[in-house]
C-alpha cells in the first residue's frame, strides 16, 4: 500500500526533483500532507478527493500519509495535485503501471478531475532533462511551452482519467511533437513604428546605437518632446533574440505565470514599463515566494523608467547591483533565489520639476534649489551605469506637419541586427551577447584606439571636464557605432560621436 | 580710549546706520562715551533701547574681550577710525557703517571694482552673461563685486575665481552665518584669494532687512553696477537704486522682453540705464583700459565643420535643428559638433550649440 511518484519543484528558475510518497494504512480516515507544504499544497487533499471521486474512481477511506521529499524544502504551488491523486490510485491498486518511476508528473486538479496549467513548466522541463528524466506528464494547457525542448518525451493530458489511461498502457501513446524555435520567426506586430516619429533624428540615432549595443540610455527633455513615444518605439528595432536568450526569458515569464499559453515561448524582447509608484519589491522581485520582479521580467529586453527622478531614491539605488552583475539575488527567510536580470535600462526625465529648464519657448519657474534637488535624485553611481545621454527637444510644427515618412523601424532593425551579429561573433563563447556587457579586459582587447582617437579622447576629457568614469562608457559606445558602420576599427569619428552622448557628465560644471 | 574701540562699541548699539551717522555729525565717538551717562537729552535722542544697550556695553574690558573673541575666529575688524577703512565707503551718500568685519585682502576694496548682480533664479542666458562679464572684467584687471547669493551672484564670483581674477563678496549676514549653505565652499575660495566682508557681527543671521542694507555697500564699493538679470521685484534693482543715489554708473543687460527674468533689467534700460552689451561697454564708460584681445587664428574647418559653422552664424541651434537644416546624417552632425566643441570653436548651452 505504498506508492512513489516523481515530480518537480521550483526554486527561482531552477527545478529540483521531488518524490511524492503515499502510504495508505489502517486508521481513522484522514489525509496528512508532510514535507513542508504551503497552504496551496495542504489544500490539495480536498481537490484530490473530489477529483478522484468525480473521475469515477474510489477515494480510499483510510489513513493516508503524503510525504513530499526532500522533506526539508518548502513546497509551493498546486502542481502536486496530479501526482498525489495518481499516487493514491496506484496505492489502492485502481490502475497498474509497470514502470511508474520512469515518469515525472505535474499538474493542478480541479474538482471535476480536469487538469489545469501550472507555473514554471519550461524551467522544470529544462532541469528535468539535466537531472536525467526522460518522460514527463504535464497539463495540456502547458504543452506549448514544453514543446521547444528536445531530448525529453512530453505527454500532455486534460483529465485525470486520461492520465490513468495513459499510465496503464504507455506504449500506445506517442509523445507530443517538438517545435523548432527557428521555425517561429514572428513578424512585427507592433502598433508603433519609428516611421511615425517626426523629426528627432538625433534621438533616433541614439536609440539605434543603444539597441545595437544593448546600451543603457537616458533621455532628457521638456514634456511633450516625444520621449515616451521614442521609448515605446524602441522594441520595434531591438535585435532578434537568439535561442538561448529566448529560452532564458521564457523561463522567467513561465515562473511568474505570465506566459501566453497559445505561444508558449517569448520570441520578442520584453518591454517592461513599471510605474514610479510601484514598490521596490515589484521591481526586484520577492514576496513570500520570491517571485521575479520587473527587472527580471525585462531580462534580455528593455526596462523603461519614465520620469526617472520621480522614482523613490532607494528604488533607484536597487538597480545598481543588477545593472552591474546582470542578476538579482533575492534572499528571504525561507529561500534565497537568483534571477537573471540582464536588461537594457531606458529612462526619461525632464531637466527640472516644471520641465522647461533650458527650453527656448517656455520659461522655467523652478528655483535653483528645486532643480538641484531634482537632479540629486540620480546618484553618481547610477548615472555611471548609463552609457548614452541624449537631449530630446520639442519638435517644431513644421516637422509635425511634414508629410515625409521617416525611416521605418524595419530598416533600422536591419542595421541593428547586422551590428548585433558582429557582436555575437566577437563574443562567441564568452558568455555575453552585446558590447554594453564587456568587462574591462574585453574593452582593452576589442576597443583599441589609434593615436588620433586617443588624442581626441584625452583633449575632450581636459576641455569638457568629463569624469574618468565616462572613459569605458565612451569606448563601448564607440565600439557599437563602429559595428553599426561595419568597420573593424574605431575611428576618430566614432569616438567624437560617442563623446557627444555624454551630455550629463558635462552639465554639472 | 582707542577710537577703534569706540566705533566698535557704537556698532553694538543696534541703532541704524542712518541715525548713527546723523549723531556722529554732531559729536565724536569719544564725546558720546563721556556724555552718554550724563546727558538725558542724548539718551532720549537715541531711544531707550539703544542707549540702554550702549550703557550695558560701556566697559572697556568687555569691549577688549569681545574684540579678542572675534579675532580668535580669524575674522578681522576695520573701523572708520582706521586708515584701512575703504575710502569709497566713507562717502556720505553711502551712509557708511561704523565697523566692517572681513576675511581676505582688504586692499581689494581700493581697486577698481564693478558689481555684477542679478536674480537668484537666473536663466541660462543670465548665467552665460554673468560669466562672460566676470571673465572679461577680470581680464581687464577689474575686481568683481557681488553678494554671494545663488544664481547670478554665485556665477559671477566663481567665474572670476576660475579665470584668475579678484572678487569681493559682500554678505547680508555675519561671517559665521554664510547663506546659502551651498555657497560655503565658494566663500572659502573667495576668502583665500579675494575679500569677503560684511557690516554685521559674525553671528548675525541674515534677514529680509539686512540684504537691502548690504546692497548699498555693494553699490558703494563699485564704480559701476551691472544688473544682469532681474525680475520686476528683484533685490538687484535695489542695488541699482543705491548706485544711482551714490552717483555711480548703472548698467543693465537687455533681455528677452517676454522673459519675466529680464523685466527688471529692461525697465532699467527704458528708465535710462545704459545697456551693457559687452564688458567693453563698461570699461569704456569707466575709462579703464580695454585689454587687447588676441586675434584668434583663422579657423581651418573641414567640409562638415564649415557647414555647421555657417549655420550657427545666425544664432544658436539645437542638434535637431542642425540636422534638419544641413541634410547631414545625425551621426555626422553629432560627431562633428562634438569635435568642434573640443577644439573650442563652438560651445554648448543646455542642448543648443553656438559659436564661442
Amino acid at each position: 500500500m505504498l506508492s512513489k511518484i516523481n515530480s518537480f519543484g521550483l526554486e527561482g528558475i531552477k527545478g529540483y526533483g521531488v518524490t511524492v510518497e503515499i502510504d495508505i494504512g489502517a486508521g481513522l480516515p484522514a489525509v496528512d500532507v508532510v514535507g513542508l507544504p504551503d497552504a496551496a499544497v495542504k489544500e490539495s487533499k480536498e481537490r484530490v478527493r473530489s477529483a478522484i471521486r468525480n473521475s469515477g474512481f474510489m477515494f480510499s477511506p483510510k489513513k493516508i500519509t503524503v510525504n513530499l521529499s526532500p522533506a526539508d524544502t518548502k513546497k509551493t504551488g498546486a502542481m502536486y495535485d496530479l501526482p498525489i491523486a495518481l499516487g493514491m490510485l496506484y496505492a489502492t491498486e485502481q490502475f497498474v503501471c509497470k514502470d511508474l518511476d520512469q515518469f515525472a508528473i505535474l499538474g493542478e486538479l480541479s474538482l471535476d478531475g480536469k487538469i489545469k496549467p501550472v507555473r514554471g513548466i519550461l524551467p522544470i522541463i529544462i532541469s528535468a532533462l539535466d537531472l536525467g528524466c526522460k518522460k514527463i506528464v504535464i497539463p495540456k494547457a502547458n504543452v506549448n511551452e514544453a514543446s521547444y525542448i528536445g531530448g525529453i518525451d512530453v505527454y500532455a493530458f486534460d483529465t485525470l482519467r486520461e492520465v490513468v489511461g495513459f499510465l496503464s498502457a504507455p506504449e500506445l501513446y506517442s509523445p507530443c511533437p517538438k517545435i523548432e524555435i527557428n521555425e517561429l520567426k514572428e513578424e512585427n506586430k507592433y502598433a508603433e513604428d519609428f516611421a511615425l516619429v517626426k523629426g528627432q533624428y538625433a534621438a533616433k540615432r541614439a536609440m539605434e546605437i543603444a539597441a545595437a549595443g544593448g546600451h543603457n540610455i537616458l533621455m532628457i527633455g521638456p514634456p511633450g518632446g516625444g520621449k515616451t513615444m521614442l521609448a515605446r518605439c524602441l522594441p520595434t528595432i531591438l535585435p532578434d533574440m537568439t535561442v538561448p536568450e529566448a529560452l532564458e526569458t521564457t523561463k522567467i515569464h513561465s515562473v511568474a505565470g505570465l506566459l501566453d499559453d497559445q505561444k508558449g515561448i517569448i520570441l520578442t524582447r520584453p518591454f517592461r514599463a513599471p510605474h514610479h509608484t510601484g514598490s521596490k519589491i515589484a521591481l526586484t522581485g520577492g514576496g513570500a515566494n520570491a517571485k521575479p520582479g520587473e527587472i527580471s521580467l525585462a531580462h534580455n529586453g528593455v526596462l523603461f523608467m519614465d520620469e526617472l527622478p520621480e522614482y523613490p531614491r532607494d528604488t533607484l539605488e536597487i538597480l545598481r547591483q543588477p545593472l552591474e552583475d546582470n542578476v538579482i539575488t533575492i534572499a528571504r527567510a525561507q529561500r534565497t533565489v537568483e534571477y537573471p536580470a540582464n536588461f537594457m535600462l531606458v529612462a526619461s526625465m525632464n531637466p527640472c520639476p516644471c520641465g522647461n529648464y533650458g527650453s527656448k519657448t517656455h520659461e522655467c519657474t523652478c528655483t535653483p534649489a528645486q532643480i538641484s534637488k531634482y537632479m540629486s535624485k540620480l546618484s553618481g553611481p547610477l548615472m555611471d551605469r548609463i552609457d548614452i545621454h541624449i537631449e530630446v527637444d520639442n519638435v517644431s510644427y513644421g516637422d509635425l506637419a511634414s508629410k515625409n515618412e521617416a525611416e521605418s523601424s524595419e530598416k533600422i532593425k536591419e542595421r541593428v541586427n547586422k551590428a548585433r551579429q558582429i557582436q555575437l561573433e566577437r563574443f562567441k563563447g564568452q558568455g555575453i551577447y552585446s558590447n554594453s556587457k564587456m568587462n574591462n579586459r574585453m574593452v582593452a582587447e576589442y576597443c583599441k584606439l589609434d593615436d588620433e582617437s586617443e588624442r581626441i579622447l584625452k583633449i575632450s576629457f581636459e576641455r569638457l571636464g568629463m569624469s574618468a568614469r565616462a572613459y569605458n562608457r565612451i569606448l563601448k559606445v564607440a565600439r557599437t557605432i563602429a559595428d553599426l558602420s561595419g568597420m573593424k576599427d574605431i575611428s576618430p569619428m566614432h569616438i567624437t560621436e560617442a563623446i557627444g552622448y555624454r551630455s550629463l557628465d558635462r552639465r554639472v560644471r | 580710549m582707542n577710537e577703534n574701540k569706540l566705533y566698535f562699541w557704537l556698532s553694538l548699539s543696534g541703532i541704524s546706520d542712518r541715525r548713527l551717522n546723523a549723531l556722529l555729525e554732531i559729536c565724536s565717538p569719544a564725546e558720546l562715551w563721556e556724555e552718554l551717562p550724563k546727558s538725558e537729552k542724548l539718551r532720549e535722542f537715541m531711544g531707550e533701547k539703544h542707549s540702554d544697550a550702549l550703557m550695558r556695553f560701556r566697559y572697556e574690558s568687555f569691549l577688549d574681550r569681545e574684540i579678542n573673541k572675534i579675532y580668535q575666529r580669524g575674522i578681522n575688524i576695520v573701523t572708520r577710525a582706521s586708515e584701512d577703512f575703504p575710502e569709497k565707503l566713507r562717502n556720505k551718500e553711502v551712509c557708511p557703517p561704523v565697523v566692517l568685519y572681513y576675511k581676505g585682502d582688504l586692499k581689494l576694496a581700493q581697486t577698481n571694482c564693478v558689481a555684477i548682480v542679478g536674480t537668484r533664479a537666473c536663466s541660462h542666458y543670465g548665467r552665460e552673461v554673468a560669466e562672460t562679464f566676470a571673465r572679461d572684467l577680470s581680464a581687464a584687471g577689474v575686481t568683481v563685486v557681488s553678494g554671494l547669493a545663488t544664481g547670478i551672484d554665485g556665477y559671477a564670483h566663481s567665474e572670476t575665481l576660475k579665470s584668475g581674477g579678484k572678487t569681493i563678496a559682500v554678505l547680508g549676514g555675519g561671517l559665521d552665518r554664510i547663506t546659502p549653505v551651498s555657497n560655503i565652499k565658494l566663500s572659502e575660495e573667495i576668502e583665500y584669494s579675494g575679500l569677503i566682508l560684511t557690516q554685521y557681527s559674525p553671528e548675525t543671521s541674515p534677514t529680509r532687512y539686512t540684504f537691502p542694507e548690504r546692497n548699498r555697500i555693494i553699490a558703494g564699493l563699485s564704480l559701476a553696477t551691472v544688473v544682469v538679470e532681474a525680475g520686476e521685484k528683484s533685490g538687484a534693482l535695489i542695488t541699482a537704486d543705491f548706485a544711482l543715489e551714490q552717483g555711480r554708473e548703472v548698467f543693465a543687460v537687455p533681455g528677452n522682453i517676454t522673459s519675466s527674468k529680464s523685466k527688471g533689467t529692461n525697465k532699467l534700460i527704458s528708465a535710462g540705464a545704459r545697456p551693457a552689451l559687452s564688458a567693453d561697454d563698461i570699461l569704456e564708460e569707466l575709462r579703464l583700459n580695454i585689454p587687447k584681445k588676441e586675434k584668434s587664428p583663422a579657423l581651418s574647418l573641414d567640409f562638415f565643420e564649415e557647414k555647421i559653422y555657417t549655420l550657427l552664424q545666425d544664432g544658436d541651434k539645437s542638434l535637431e535643428e542642425l540636422i534638419e537644416m544641413s541634410d547631414l546624417h545625425a551621426s555626422e552632425i553629432n560627431a562633428t559638433v562634438t569635435s568642434m566643441e573640443i577644439k573650442g570653436i563652438i560651445v554648448r548651452r543646455s542642448g543648443t550649440y553656438g559659436i564661442r
